[in-house]
């Protein structure tokens, strides 16, 4: 089986899988040792190195996300479904980081704005947060009024990069 | 004691009558009504059932199948979608205690634990309020007020101005003008204030007014009350704080310090008891500041008198908080007591407990602490944005065990971290006999500890734990922006990262996915409820936000 799997820094890796009598491989794997894999109870997965010893990772699926914990680390992937490309990228500081009420607007459309300047406050989970501009720019489109509660995800503001 | 309708046989009645049973017709109360939710809850419920009370839990509608509903002997249902209808509702709680025939509630943390309307509001209905007077509570619950008696007290305080003015532009006004009395970097506090909120730290008068802005807001958004007052912010000091316990038959005794330095965003991340900057005299020293502090207000019940330690070894009087404190449990393992059990007691009329005063060494105002204890507080987050609270289900929830390991929690496997409430998911703690010893038992209890579904900050947990900075005890109070100035990240290398892609490759081919969904049905009981219809793999969509 082959996939399209976003790690943990964001890079995008083609993977391919095989399975012979329940022991699975992953070929990337192979540059730097021999692990085998096979599955565990419930949400386990058993992780066999050349030498014999027998490791275990914990691994559940949400939406298109992998959560595996392992070695006493959390870490995420992505699994991207071949043809559906061009995701947008949620985590641009520019939409809600949470489900949230809009407290305040410090910026106007057409100001100029410099890099790390707020340009908004809202509230979520009873914590202020601050967006800040992540690049020198003019403020192009402002989507949200002070009052108007977002959901997460939801494009807060819309700058032009300026050009140095 | 319902089972024994059930099952009347001798080792029920042995059971019954082993409890240390509180059902004496000379006690107040019975049965217990809960004025919280979530973690405390569960915690105050456990305390009932161990001094044979029955417990009575309040829930709003998006918590009906919430742990803490269902550990308790009953639940009733405070309607409303808004905080002020359930949980900040006083009279609809003393309603629903009269009609389960509670006698007494406690508050718990947070909510109404610190409003004085509500404490005489319980005593005036005739149940018993868990917690100190009225008076207790108004005299420390301002912290403008708090500083004056404190200061009359011959407690020291931290140099700081008072700030009288409520309306916006004046207080303003006359934070401008106290600023260039204490003078920067300075912190601005709620004066109603509690838990972080309505404080900002200030470096420069450039960013006062924008900070005093925010501060205001969210002291009223929180605490219904904008004022905000100007202390100066002592750098590289610790967080050091006092557990007392005070009877109204005239003892006052403290139970030791916990060191609650390791904060980010004026809330605590760790605490620890003892502090490793504490010594046996510095700790009678404090003990009895935080005694005196207590007789001052005719403290009942259990509080916590905080306190700075500045590198010099001074220290200031911060605020009393006159509730259960988060990190209690701490206090608890280092001096064998369960702090919960002696509010009740105390509640009801009777004394400290012999085996406590029974410990305090002779000419001590304080008990014996016994080795060393740690607390973590996991919450949903995510370390790695500047600590941004996370929401998402609990696929997965396999909490660590072994012996000095303790969890406490609200939520279960299934449950959903949803951004209602607060973003605690529970709180590991660990007891060993010293402190080299509970900090490696922390490392394995985090180690071993599996939540996933929703991001939390175990990870940066493990690592603080790591830090060498923290293994040798030197912990300001900016110990995380000092340490993890650029912020927190995850260094895996591309090792790690092509491993962790592969494992989730293979995780698919294999299907765990399909094999195992967590204690609940994804596709109908993600929430355990709360999700009502949409797409079952996206928790946020019939969430709405609800505030005070």
């Amino acid at each position: 089986m082959e996939y399209n799997i976003r790690g943990p820094d964001g890079e995008l890796r083609e993977l391919v899988v095989q399975s012979k009598d329940g022991i699975f491989t992953c070929e990337a794997l192979s540059e730097f040792e021999e692990i085998s894999f096979k599955k565990g109870t419930e949400s386990q997965l058993l992780i066999f190195s050349s030498d014999g010893k027998c490791e275990k990772a914990h691994c559940a699926k949400v939406g298109d996300t992998w959560w595996i914990h392992y070695a006493g680390r959390v870490i995420k992937t992505d699994i991207i479904e071949l043809g559906s490309s061009g995701e947008d990228d949620a985590e641009s500081g520019l939409s809600a980081p949470m489900p949230g009420t809009i407290l305040e607007v410090l910026v106007e459309i057409g100001d100029k704005v410099s890099s790390g300047q707020s340009l908004l406050i809202m509230e979520a989970m009873k914590m202020e947060h601050r967006i800040t501009a992540p690049f020198d720019a003019i403020v192009d489109e402002i989507h949200f009024s002070v009052g108007d509660r977002c959901d997460q995800g939801s494009p807060l503001i819309s700058l032009n990069q300026t050009q140095e | 004691m319902h089972l024994l309708i059930i099952i009347d046989d001798g080792g029920w009645r042995k059971l019954d009558k082993f409890i240390e049973n509180f059902s004496h017709s000379d006690n107040p109360f019975t049965s217990v009504l809960i004025a919280n939710r979530g973690e405390i809850a569960c915690r105050i419920i456990r305390a009932c059932r161990e001094l044979g009370l029955s417990s009575v839990a309040v829930y709003a509608e998006n918590d009906a199948t919430s742990l803490f509903v269902e550990m308790a002997d009953s639940a009733i249902l405070l309607p409303g979608e808004q905080l002020a209808e359930t949980y900040l509702n006083a009279e609809a709680i003393i309603a629903a205690a009269h009609a389960s025939g509670a006698g007494a509630i406690h508050p718990g943390f947070g909510f109404l634990s610190e409003r004085a309307d509500f404490a005489q509001a319980v005593t005036s209905a005739g149940l018993v309020w868990v917690g100190p007077s009225p008076h207790a509570i108004t005299s420390m619950g301002d912290k403008m007020t708090a500083r004056i008696a404190m200061r009359a007290a011959g407690v020291p305080v931290i140099p700081g101005e008072e700030i009288e003015e409520t309306d916006e532009q004046a207080s303003f006004l006359a934070i401008q003008a106290a600023s260039e009395i204490v003078g920067y970097p300075l912190l601005l506090k709620a004066s109603a204030g509690g838990g972080g909120k309505g404080m900002r730290a200030v470096e420069h008068p450039d960013g006062l007014l924008e900070a005093a802005k925010g501060a205001r807001r969210e002291a009223i958004t929180a605490f219904g009350d904008g004022r905000v007052y100007v202390e100066r912010l002592l750098t590289g000091s610790r967080h050091i704080e006092i557990q007392v316990l005070a009877d109204r038959h005239g003892n006052t005794i403290h139970l030791g310090e916990r060191e609650c330095s390791i904060q980010r965003r004026h809330q605590k991340v760790l605490e620890e008891s003892p502090s490793s900057a504490v010594d046996a005299e510095l700790r009678e020293y404090m003990g009895k500041a935080a005694v005196a502090a207590a007789e001052a207000v005719d403290y009942e019940g259990a509080g916590t008198v905080e306190f700075l330690l500045s590198q010099s070894g001074e220290f200031f009087f911060l605020e009393m908080n006159t509730r259960i404190q988060v990190e209690h449990p701490i206090t608890e393992l280092v001096t064998g007591t369960d702090l919960v059990q002696q509010q009740l007691l105390i509640a009801a009329g009777n004394p400290i407990s012999q085996s406590i005063m029974q410990r305090i060494p002779s000419g001590k105002t304080g008990l014996r602490m016994q080795g060393h204890a740690i607390e973590v507080r996991v919450y949903a987050e995510n370390p790695a944005t500047g600590f941004l609270p996370a929401i998402g289900p609990l696929q997965v929830f396999i909490a660590p065990e072994g012996p000095g390991v303790r969890l406490d929690t609200g939520v279960r496997q299934g449950d959903n971290i949803t951004p209602n409430y607060d973003p605690m998911i529970a709180k590991l703690v660990v007891h060993a006999p010293d402190r080299d010893s509970a900090i490696r038992r922390m490392r394995v209890a985090l180690h071993d500890f599996v939540i996933l579904g929703c991001t939390t900050n175990i990870n940066f947990l493990s690592d603080l734990l790591s830090h060498h900075e923290f293994v040798a005890g030197n912990t300001p109070t900016n110990f995380i922006d000092l340490h993890w100035a650029e912020g927190w990240s995850e260094e895996l290398g591309e090792k790690g990262n092509l491993f962790f892609s592969a494992v989730s490759g293979v995780a698919e081919s294999v299907g765990i996915h399909r094999k195992y969904r967590g204690s609940s049905d994804i596709g109908d009981g993600l929430a355990g409820g709360s999700i009502e219809r949409g797409d079952p793999f996206n928790p946020f969509l019939s969430i709405n936000r609800r505030l005070p």
